[in-house]
This record gives structure tokens, sequence and C-alpha cells, in this order.
């Protein structure tokens, strides 16, 4: 299982901070939690975070035209980011999630606070999925360069051991036809060379293992990408959200995350 | 520059497509379908689409199918009644934009040349 992901949590009302906090805890993530966008733009520079959920009114929260929020989602553009709202409108929605001058949207999704935590956490799980499987892809140029290294490990061992079996042939051939007197000098080189051999042999299989390994995950991996777009294409709200949860909840030895579904089957008590 | 390829995926011959082919004339030339009539390989013929929300019942699906055909794409999506949760599918399902129609030629103008702007999401 891979380890804990650290989110921020960036929202200057302190009574909804405590109340999602456990939330996201108990659904598997480490929390950093700040209140300014100073203090929120800090923690994405110091690039210790793998998601944020950040409030579009981060500055003051009666203030209609506050989007200090989308400001700060603009830094670390690599770190994904969910705009949070007690206020939802499609120009928030447009801020958030249109591409900039530098083809990079201020956010990846935006949610309301009015949807409650389940729904946040969901879209958490969603994205960490996401983040995940693109790694993965990232990973694909160095396992291919792990495959060639395999095969010239395997064809060296090859050629040591067909160098070392000649050597220790003609040591023989040499021992027979001088009365039996031992070339000590050669028998040496061809049991070095035999047992290079084996070493090459080793480090191919090793190398084998790791490529052999990496390509099941990447084909479990494609999997639930495939599912997970097919639950994309689910116009229903809910449907899509459990179409969502229900593959994130039967792959989570994939993932990190633990959803509130599962913990709250596992425990009996019920999700708060 | 190369003439730009527009595409309006909605209602054949209403009034709105004049407003629009005005407002994309000095980019290039628009042509019309109707979502009905919208085959995977015609988005390849077109570097910018626009999806009238009010014809079609499904624009995520329709930003994804354009985007399946040509990744290039651009695709903008136009709505009398913006909603949140609407603008939210359809710039995650890959739209450059989602904004609210107007009749306004130099507005839609502007917004095409906004949206032109923008780079297609990955």
């Amino acid at each position: 299982m891979m380890s804990r992901q650290t989110v921020l949590l960036a929202d200057n009302d302190h009574e909804y901070v405590t109340s999602i906090r456990p939330f996201l805890a108990e659904g598997g993530y480490r929390v950093i939690a700040v209140h300014t966008p100073e203090e929120a733009v800090q923690v994405l520079q110091r690039g210790n975070v793998d998601l944020a959920l950040i409030d579009i009114r981060l500055r003051d929260d009666k203030d209609e035209l506050d989007r200090s929020g989308l400001q700060v989602a603009h830094h670390a553009p690599d770190i994904p980011k969910i705009i949070v709202t007690n206020y939802p409108t499609y120009e928030a929605a447009r801020a958030a999630l249109t591409s900039q001058a530098n083809g990079h949207a201020p956010a990846v999704d935006i949610a309301t606070k009015h949807d409650g935590p389940e729904k946040l956490l969901l879209l958490l799980n969603h994205i960490s999925t996401s983040i995940r499987l693109r790694a993965l892809e990232a990973r694909e140029t160095y396992f291919a360069t792990v495959r060639v290294q395999a095969n010239v490990f395997f064809w060296l061992s090859i050629a040591a051991a067909i160098t070392g079996f000649a050597l220790l042939g003609f040591s023989v051939y040499l021992a027979v036809a001088n009365n039996l007197t031992v070339d000590v000098m050669s028998v040496t080189a061809g049991l070095v060379i035999e047992a290079v051999s084996v070493l090459f042999y080793q480090q191919a299989n090793r190398a084998n293992q790791r490529v052999d390994e990496y390509q099941r995950e990447r084909i479990e991996n494609e999997r639930v990408k495939r599912l997970l777009d097919a639950c994309e294409e689910i116009t229903d709200d809910e449907k899509r959200n459990d179409c969502i949860r229900a593959v994130i909840d039967a792959n989570k030895t994939l993932f990190s995350v633990n959803s509130p579904t599962t913990n709250s089957l596992a425990t009996g008590q019920s999700t708060p | 520059m190369a003439p730009i390829r527009f595409l309006l995926i909605g209602a054949h011959g209403n009034f709105w497509q004049r407003v629009l082919a005005q407002a994309v004339q000095p980019f290039g030339s628009l042509a019309a379908t109707e979502v009905d009539d919208l085959l995977p390989s015609t988005a390849a013929q077109y570097d910018f689409v626009v999806v009238d929300a009010a014809f079609v019942e499904n624009v995520p699906a329709v930003i994804r199918q354009v985007r399946r055909g040509n990744p290039q794409a651009r695709v903008l999506v136009i709505t009398l009644s913006p909603t949140w949760k609407r603008a939210r599918d359809a710039l995650k399902a890959g739209a450059v934009d989602y904004i609210k129609k107007s009749l306004d030629v130099a507005k839609v103008r502007e917004e095409v040349q906004s949206a032109l702007d923008k780079i297609p999401p990955p």
C-alpha cells in the first residue's frame, strides 16, 4: 500500500475546518490546515502537499468580490486543487476551471460546501486516483529502459557462460594433452567468467521481475482508469458518484486512501 | 494565419447561428450540424466547435466525443441558462470555456477570441 497523501485545507472559516479535518484524516489523508491566503501560498510553495482544498473567499467570507482562493490556486500549478465555496456560481466554476495563459487552470475541480464532507472526500479520492494513474504512466519510459537493461544483462550472461565454458573445455583439453597437468590459470579464468555469467543472469532476472511487477500494476490501473472513465459518462450526479465510489472501494489495494463507505462497513458505524 | 474552421452543434439555421456566423467571420468560416448528425469523424474536420447546450441533452458526452475525434479542437459551450454544475461538468469534460448566450455580435466575437487564446486542456 502506498503512503498517505497530504492535503492542504485552506479556509478562513475555522468551524468548517474543524468539522472537515477529522473526516479527511479518517479518509486516510494527512491534513495541513491554514486560514489565510499567505499561509496557503507558503505551504504550496514548500511543495510538501499532494492535493489542496481551497476556499474561494479565503480572505473574507462576506466579500462577494473576494477571489483570493483562486489567486492562491495559481501558485504551484503542478499540485491539483479543488476550489471549495459556499456560493457556487457558473462564473466561479469558469474562473476555477478554465485554463490561463500558462496553459494551467487554477483548479481541477470545484465543490460546494453544502454537498458535505462525504462528497468532498469522494472528489479527493477520485483526484488522488487519477494522480497515481498518471504517475504510473510517467514511469513507462523508465521501465522501457529497465527492459532493455534486462535484455543486455541476459545476452551478456549467455556470452560469459559460453566463454567460461570454452575456457574450461580448453583447460580440460590442455590437461589431457599435457599428461593431466592442469593449467590453473585457465581453469580459474573459466570459473571466474562462469561466476560473472551467473551474476549477469541474476541481474537480468531481477530487472525482468521489476518490469513484470510494473506491467501487472499498469494493467490493473488501466482497468481502473477505464472503469472511472465509464463512470464519468454517467449523467446523473448521484449515480456517477456511486459508480466512482464503488470503483475506488473495489480497488482499495491500489490506493492509500480509505473511503468513508468502506470504513463504515468495516466498523459497523454510520458515516458522519 | 490559416482560416479557422468553426462548427456549431445545435439547431440548424436558427437566429443565433446567424449571430455566431457574423461573430466568427473575421477568424474563418462556420458550418452547423445537429447533434444527431454528428459523426465520430466530423470533429477532425474542425478547429473550433461551439456546442449550443439548448439543443444537446448530454453536453459533457458530446464534448468528449468531439475531443476523442480531435484532441486539438477547442470546444466552447454556450447556454441561455448557465449553472455552476453544468459549467463544471462541461469544463471537466474538456471545454475551453462555458459562456452565456448573447445576441450581441461584438460580445460573442470577444468570447470566441478569448477561447481561441486558451490552450485546450490535455
